[in-house]
């Protein structure tokens, strides 16, 4: 499965996610060992070791890390009869599973058609490797990748990490559920057991403020920031 | 396809950015943006604060949420 498909078909287990979080992480904790006819339970060893292989698979493939880090564990998971505790190093496994997995990722990410659709198309990353796929919603002739970086470059991490932060939670919250972990408005509103108006009104309304701890640069677009933005 | 004036374009904006439009409302946005210019800058920036805020190092997921995932993942594919 591309990467690119992996990161759509994440949407379906979003949800499910939320609600078997808990459980899972009791299921994981729990067992550290097989017991009866499991030769192995992955899960089991992997949950020490999570941190660490994270961390790995961000140094073996920086940009696409957490994706990596994904696929091993559930390789990990899906060959776990291929290990053997008694003979084998879980670290060594898992750092070669990552080194060999990454190296499929890259390839893929080559292989990856330039998609037609009107709001995902690909241009050359600011510093300049080819193959980056941005998911765009304005239509290609209102795009200027020029401008856009010129404005990019203007909030720069620590600053949109500090707006960000200076957020009420109430805003935080669902800005980075929606945002950063990707739950539609709905499954928002199931989770935090809030009307789907409420999370579309604190998403705009937190939005609303960075736009104004960003004033300067909506000057930069030509933006009257004394215009009051409805 | 519903067509947008300026203050709707610019209330909708943001959930156009965040793909929670149906396609109807979608279009009339997708409509009205080349033919005005000040909600083109206001989309472009938003656009480019969206972008900013994904790509941020605020964007670290869980690892417990990844490891969820992936173990989700490796059952659907059993």
């Amino acid at each position: 499965m591309s990467i690119t498909s992996k990161l759509t078909n994440r949407k379906q287990y979003r949800l499910n996610t939320a609600k078997t979080l808990t459980r899972a992480k009791g299921s994981v904790d729990s067992k550290p060992m097989a017991e009866t006819n499991e030769p192995v339970n992955m899960r089991a060893l992997l949950a020490p070791e999570v941190d660490w292989l994270r961390a790995e698979c961000r140094k073996i493939n920086p940009k696409h890390g957490d994706d990596l880090f994904q696929d091993v564990v559930m390789r990990a998971i899906k060959y776990q009869n291929s290990f053997n505790p008694d003979q084998q190093n879980l670290q060594g496994w898992l750092y070669t599973i990552a080194k060999n997995q990454s190296k499929t990722i890259e390839a893929k990410i080559k292989k990856e058609a330039f998609r037609t659709q009107d709001n995902v198309f690909k241009f050359n990353s600011e510093d300049g490797d080819e193959g980056d796929v941005f998911e765009h919603s304005l239509p290609e002739h209102l795009w200027s990748s020029s401008a856009e970086e010129i404005y990019a470059a203007k909030i720069d991490d620590d600053r949109i990490t500090a707006a960000l932060e200076s957020l009420d939670d109430q805003f935080k919250e669902v800005i980075r559920l929606n945002m950063i972990e990707g739950y539609s408005y709905a499954e928002i509103s199931e989770m935090l057991n809030i009307p789907t108006n409420t999370v579309g009104s604190r998403i705009s309304r937190g939005r609303e403020k960075l736009r104004e701890l960003l004033g300067d640069v909506a000057e930069d677009y030509g933006i009257n920031t004394d215009k009051k933005k409805k | 396809m519903t067509a947008f004036d300026c203050d709707q374009v610019l209330t909708k904006v943001y959930d156009y950015l965040h793909g929670e439009l149906a396609e109807d409302e979608r279009s009339g946005i997708e409509q009205h943006l080349p033919e005005c210019s000040d909600c083109s800058k206001e989309y472009a920036l938003e656009s480019t604060i969206t972008t900013k805020i994904r790509a941020s190092s605020w964007n670290q997921v869980a690892t417990e949420i990844l490891v969820e995932r992936a173990f989700m993942q490796a059952e659907k594919e059993e």
